[in-house]
């Protein structure tokens, strides 16, 4: 359903920038003229600024300059990029060929190894710190004379280039205590976008209901969408899961305002891997001035 | 692959003829991203300028040379953004306004413009960069797609999510403004 809406929408907002009228969009639509219409106003609104946007001045500047470049590359005889610049900025042509070269090498050396190891620097008179009879380290029998160690590990680190992570929630709900099926209800519904970086250390507010007092078992958010901005380049992030319950309880009494904060943390949330980025939300129910309750 | 000339220069030509059909469209995306008319402008022109020099590198088969260019903007405004060491931002002290219009009308436009760059602060850069295709580049779900190497469905979910936002955010400062 939610597909097909937003393949409406889209069609709407391809015939309002091709001069429609929202009344057409809505003709061709009736059963969803409701929730069109005012996303279409808001389109149109959108579309109605970008028409004041541009400089006539600045376009002209810019076509000088274009047509300058242009002659200038013309009168240039090494306008065209030499055979090694055009070789090594395309990564597809050498990165094989380093590749092979580099295989050939290891195995090269490989080969000649045991050849090598028969009389390592032999040709090289050792000074005499270097004969000196005191090894600074015990070395390992199987290591070679002329051979170090090198060890590869694997860490988990946070990662500072972290700059930004966008969350976008749809729905929040809570469930009221007792009722098993029909105990969920909506408090917000989003979609609502937050950055998670620049909440640190302080609240923003979501929004709020009335609604009916009462106890409460859980709060359920619904994960729309997750963006990270890693080293100045967007990310989409993999959403782990689209929907997260809280299990806390908390009352919400006659008179009385009960504050709800959710403390997402971003740092444990965000998962960077060689396949993309993946947000899995990590993220803590704090109920007033209550102790929090972890998500499960 | 290398050009011979006359294949060179009829691309050179339909570049020149893009710059006149797609200039504002670029500066229009890149004003979305960066929120700085001016910066946006020399942007623009630096996407062509770059494509421009990068023409040996064009493959017809791949990319519509639109496309191409909108690509070689989405670089040139992450390597901005980089270099300013800042986030993408939409301000409020920029507010572009055309030199015809009436000092009334500006006004307007002027409210107007405020008040929707204040709702785009709140999408996310990948929404702004989805509104900033479609609404202001008038480039097609499917184009966008392309650019931003996502499935159109993916474009179109992050425009109706965007609009969403935008809606909400607009109704409730319209609510504040009426007091409501």
């Amino acid at each position: 359903m939610n597909r097909e809406f937003d393949r409406v929408l889209d069609e709407c907002i391809d015939r309002l920038s091709r001069g429609g009228s929202i009344e057409e969009c809505l003709a061709a639509y009736p059963e969803l003229a409701g929730e069109l219409r005012p996303l279409l106003v808001s389109a149109q609104e959108l579309m109605a600024v970008g028409a004041a946007v541009s400089r006539a001045g600045a376009k002209a500047v810019g076509r000088e300059r274009l047509l300058r470049e242009r002659a200038r590359l013309r009168e240039t005889p090494a306008r065209r990029e030499s055979f090694f610049r055009r070789f090594f900025i395309r990564p597809q042509v050498w990165a094989p060929a380093a590749a092979a070269l580099i295989i050939a090498l290891t195995v090269g050396i490989m080969a000649l190894w045991p050849a090598d190891e028969k009389a390592p620097m032999a040709s090289v008179p050792p000074s005499p710190s270097e004969s000196s009879p005191e090894p600074s380290s015990t070395p390992s029998p199987t290591l070679l004379a002329q051979a170090g160690l090198l060890e590869i590990r694997v860490t988990d680190a946070p990662a500072p280039e972290i700059s930004a992570v966008y969350l976008t929630l749809g729905e929040v709900g809570v469930h009221r205590a007792g009722k098993e099926e029909v105990g969920w209800e909506t408090v917000l519904s989003g979609p609502r976008t937050f950055e998670l970086l620049h909440l640190r250390g302080i609240e923003e507010i979501l929004g709020s209901k009335e609604i009916e007092a009462g106890r409460f078992t859980q709060i359920r958010l619904e994960v729309l969408h997750a963006e990270v901005v890693i080293g100045g380049q967007t990310e989409g992030a993999k959403v782990s899961s689209g929907e997260v319950k809280l299990v806390g309880a908390f009352e919400v009494k006659p008179q009385e305002k009960t504050v709800l904060t959710l403390d997402f943390d971003a740092e444990h949330s965000v998962i960077v891997t060689g396949a993309g980025v993946r947000f899995k939300p990590v993220v803590k129910l704090i109920v007033g001035g209550l102790a929090p309750a972890s998500s499960p | 692959m290398p050009r011979n000339d006359a294949e060179r220069r009829r691309l050179e030509e339909a570049l020149v003829a893009l710059y006149e059909t797609h200039y504002e469209r670029v500066a229009r995306y890149v004003f979305v991203r960066i929120g700085d008319r001016e910066e946006a402008e020399d942007l623009a022109s630096e996407t062509f300028v770059r494509a421009l020099r990068s023409l040996d590198e064009y493959e017809e088969r791949g990319l519509p040379m639109e496309a191409w260019l909108f690509r070689i903007a989405r670089n040139l405004v992450v390597d901005h953004v980089r270099k300013k060491g800042k986030r993408e931002r939409v301000p409020l002290d920029t507010v572009p306004l055309r030199s015809d219009a009436d000092p009334e009308s500006d006004a307007e436009t002027a409210d107007r413009v405020e008040r929707l760059r204040r709702a785009m602060e709140r999408l996310s850069p990948a929404q702004r960069e989805v509104i900033g295709l479609r609404f202001y580049s008038g480039l097609s779900s499917e184009e966008c797609a392309k650019i931003l190497g996502k499935k159109p469905g993916a474009i179109r979910e992050m425009q109706s999510a965007a609009v969403k936002v935008l809606r909400r955010v607009l109704a409730k400062e319209f609510e504040g403004e009426q007091g409501i």
